[in-house]
């Protein structure tokens, strides 16, 4: 193989990956809009290749106060998936889920936590499946697990995972709003390596 | 450096902070500069501390440890982290004998049920920090570990103060 066709296949394994990633997305943001019953649109979609002891600095740094659903990917590869938003954020989300007026929730009880845990559900499943679609790699997501703390440390056990099997870390940062931004959020994938390698493998065989 | 008020440390005062991320190893000696490790979740932030030399090393833990991993060459395992501090904040002119060694982090995240195994991280991060400080005849002086609730861990390396801060708190003295 010469160079230059070293170089292409390199490209395109990248643009197939990114635009694998950002169906994904899509469908996941989509089934966000479904629940709130508003339209949600991506703003911000950024693959890419970090070293790790510079993931944390991702959402507005390590000491950022956010809402996160954890999600571990399952199946035939493995990964994380967050989706973060700012507090005040999270709990108007709440309120919009379960048809509360705005401004009525300003903790995470446990029919909050429910709910929140739900919809990173919903989002993540619907991300999984759209993958699956894509490349018939099957993937599940585990339980949601709710977090509300310092950005760093809702996602140091996820990075810790990855962190196993090398110190650069793979991330798929994703902005998502509604017109009147009055959601916004962060949908973040991290993504074993071996996941990457499967969907690549098996979207190229189908 | 800020004063100690009532067991709170100002940091206000600090003339420059240096973050030390993920498996990462940071030294410093007799400078008025702030050593942070920043939203430790299940991560494990270790300060060492020589009073004499004015010597200050921080290192944040990610994993426990390095057996059937990788070589690494800054502080992610656990088992590894604690000899590669001690040998640095030697090199720097620290003793052993006097360094004072402060833990934070460890924390298992969750809030709701957490089934996924990622969150027993912090714990087991907290055994082996506290394993390689004995196998090292060291002693942990101060800790702060596990909970359900991220921390920062700050040591200024021209004082020796150590401070631990959570979500929404002021710091804390560690």
């Amino acid at each position: 193989m010469t160079n230059a066709t070293s170089a292409a296949s390199a490209a395109t394994s990248s643009e197939i990956w990114t635009g694998l990633i950002a169906g994904g997305i899509t469908h996941a943001i989509s089934g966000l809009g479904d629940l709130v019953g508003e339209e949600v649109r991506t703003t911000f979609i950024s693959p890419r290749t970090l070293p790790a002891s510079q993931v944390n600095e991702l959402i507005g740094g390590p000491e950022t106060d956010v809402v996160a659903i954890h999600l571990g990917v399952k199946g035939e590869a493995t990964g994380h998936i967050l989706v973060m938003f700012k507090p005040a954020t999270a709990f108007e989300l709440v309120n919009m889920l379960l048809d509360r007026e705005p401004g009525s929730a300003y903790e995470l009880d446990e029919l909050a936590l429910s709910t929140m845990g739900e919809m990173g559900n919903v989002m993540g499943a619907y991300f999984l499946s759209a993958l699956g679609d894509a490349t018939g790699v099957r993937l599940m997501p585990s339980p949601p697990t709710v977090m509300m703390d310092m950005a760093g440390a809702v996602i140091d056990a996820a990075v810790a995972d990855i962190m196993g099997d090398g110190d650069d870390i793979l991330v798929v940062e994703t902005r998502f709003g509604t017109a009147n931004q009055q959601i916004h959020g962060i949908f973040l994938v991290l993504p074993n390596p071996q996941l990457k390698e499967v969907l690549l493998d098996r979207w190229a065989k189908q | 450096m800020g004063e100690t008020v009532m067991g709170v440390v100002d940091q206000s005062t600090a003339t420059s902070s240096i973050s030390v991320g993920l498996g990462e190893m940071k030294v410093l000696k007799n400078t008025d500069t702030t050593l942070a490790c920043l939203g430790l979740g299940s991560c494990v932030g270790v300060a060492a501390w020589d009073p004499v030399a004015r010597v200050a090393g921080m290192a944040h833990v990610v994993l426990p440890s390095s057996q059937g991993r990788r070589p690494d060459s800054g502080a992610k395992y656990a088992d590894r982290a604690i000899p590669k501090l001690i040998q640095e904040v030697g090199a720097q002119g620290a003793l052993k004998s006097r360094l004072v060694i402060k833990i934070a982090g460890g924390a298992q995240m969750a809030l709701s049920s957490a089934n996924d195994p990622i969150f027993k991280i912090g714990e087991q991060n907290v055994t082996a920090v506290l394993e390689a400080i004995d196998r090292e005849s060291l002693r942990v002086e101060v800790k702060e570990t596990g909970g359900n609730r991220g921390r920062t861990l700050r040591l200024n390396a021209a004082s020796g103060e150590t401070q631990v801060s959570v979500a929404g708190e002021p710091p804390r003295k560690l």
